[in-house]
């Protein structure tokens, strides 16, 4: 008997379309569990989302969330704030996935209750590597929780 | 009617004007003052401004490329151009074009931090940092010969700056002195109180008449790819700076010859007691560990 997959569903924000693409080909390519990849442009569609307004009336919450930075009508530490300081959402884990190495970023977002802080690598296979990394921590080695409902 | 005396007698009226003077004189120097602190602060102020703004404009930088080098990464994966193919040289040239773009950015990244970001301080064994910094760059300059001529001090400073500068004047040396190049390191005071660190190579020198340009942004002597970003030793000299000293190219007879200076504030030790009789020659291996050394030799 084949033994059945886990399933993980992770939420990329990013408003970049051509990381976007990289990242997903890059988490699709990882194997291990089965992945559910949702995409969403900016900050205020990652609330829209979590919150299922509009067209995410009917989507399920994440297990997880890549969360960029940097992203138009919201940015990433903004979110960050608001989804670690609601209860219904603060255990969704959050790993933010930036190209910015700035120190104040860096304690922005731990200080805000982010729960990894990844950097964008420039090159292909380093990126590749990282988010291979990335996915096998969070789904494989790491146990997460339910998410809320 | 009678003329009354004067109230103020002449010598108490050129009393009073002498103070009038003196005064108006502290006050101008007041002004002065003043405005030279606003001329500071402001200028102060549009310093920070242009390194934000540096930082910023580096970093936005790095988010197209990090598409672009993808990209050329999937083409080349997936076969697209036939091997040999002009439209397979292209592709080349767009990924080391895009590499070198990834290298000067990295550098104006690390140049708009030196100063801006307050690091943390430690002290910093600057032997050992040698021996790092030369394993680093003879993975790219196998033949690169680095000799720690004398006891090095060990400076309170961020490591990473310390190693950035040992590194970045070890690959320049590397790039520019030719084969088997050697860079003999040593520590010496100066006259004024700061620790010299002097880097001569063996390598053909640089013309005197670059001895300033050489460490201005982006400035090469060379034309190629193989020449670096033009910002290596303009980090230096600014990380120099940063620990309250300089670096400079000073004459030479034979090879270049550059010197960081240190203010005594940055330094914790002149020197490491284990290497005051002993220099130590490295070629990709630690100095100041017997186990890597590859030779050691007394001290002239």
């Amino acid at each position: 008997m084949t033994p059945v997959k886990k399933t993980v569903r992770v939420l990329i924000a990013e408003d970049n379309e051509d990381h976007r693409f990289f990242i997903v080909r890059a988490l699709r390519d990882a194997g291990g569990v089965h992945l559910e990849i949702e995409t969403v442009n900016d900050g205020e569609e990652v609330l829209d989302y979590l919150y299922r307004r509009g067209a995410y009336a009917d989507r399920p919450r994440p297990h997880m969330i890549l969360l960029d930075l940097k992203m138009p009508r919201r940015d990433g530490l903004e979110v960050l704030e608001v989804i670690k300081n609601d209860p219904a959402l603060r255990s969704i884990p959050v790993s933010v996935l930036t190209s910015s190495d700035r120190p104040e970023d860096i304690d922005a977002a731990y200080g805000l209750g982010g729960n990894s802080y990844l950097l964008k690598r420039s090159d292909p296979a380093g990126l590749k590597q990282e988010l291979a990394t990335v996915s096998e921590y969070w789904t494989e080695a790491a146990v997460l929780p339910d998410p809320p409902d | 009617m009678s003329e009354s005396a004067p109230l103020f007698g002449q010598d108490e009226r050129d009393v009073a004007e002498r103070l009038l003077l003196i005064a108006g004189l502290a006050l101008d120097r007041a002004n002065r003052a003043h405005m030279l602190e606003i001329s500071n602060q402001d200028l102060a102020a549009a310093n920070d401004e242009l390194q934000a703004f540096v930082y910023s404009a580096s970093h936005d930088l790095k988010n197209p490329l990090i598409a672009l080098l993808g990209y050329v990464d999937l083409l080349k994966s997936d076969n697209v151009f036939e091997e040999g193919s002009e439209a397979a040289m292209f592709i080349e040239r767009i990924e080391a074009n895009g590499w070198f773009m990834s290298a000067l950015i990295q550098d104006l990244l690390e140049l708009s931090r030196i100063g801006r970001i307050e690091e943390h301080e430690e002290p910093v064994d600057l032997e050992q940092v040698v021996g790092t910094a030369s394993e680093t760059v003879t993975v790219e300059y196998p033949t690169l010969q680095v000799v720690v001529g004398s006891a090095l001090p060990t400076l309170l400073a961020s490591r990473t700056r310390v190693q950035q500068l040992v590194t970045n004047v070890l690959a320049n040396a590397g790039r520019h002195g030719g084969e088997g190049v050697e860079v003999v390191i040593t520590a010496e005071p100066d006259e004024h109180g700061l620790t010299r660190i002097v880097f001569q190579d063996t390598g053909p020198g640089v013309d005197p008449a670059h001895a300033r340009r050489i460490f201005r942004l982006f400035e090469r002597l060379e034309t190629g790819s193989s020449d670096g970003t033009g910002i290596g030793l303009t980090i230096c000299r600014k990380i120099a700076q940063s620990l309250g000293g300089d670096m400079v190219l000073e004459d030479s007879s034979a090879g270049a010859r550059f010197v960081a200076t240190v203010a005594p504030t940055h330094v914790v030790s002149p020197s490491t007691p284990e290497a005051a009789d002993t220099s130590t020659t490295t070629n990709g291996h630690a100095a100041g560990r017997p186990a890597l050394t590859a030779q050691t030799e007394s001290t002239p």
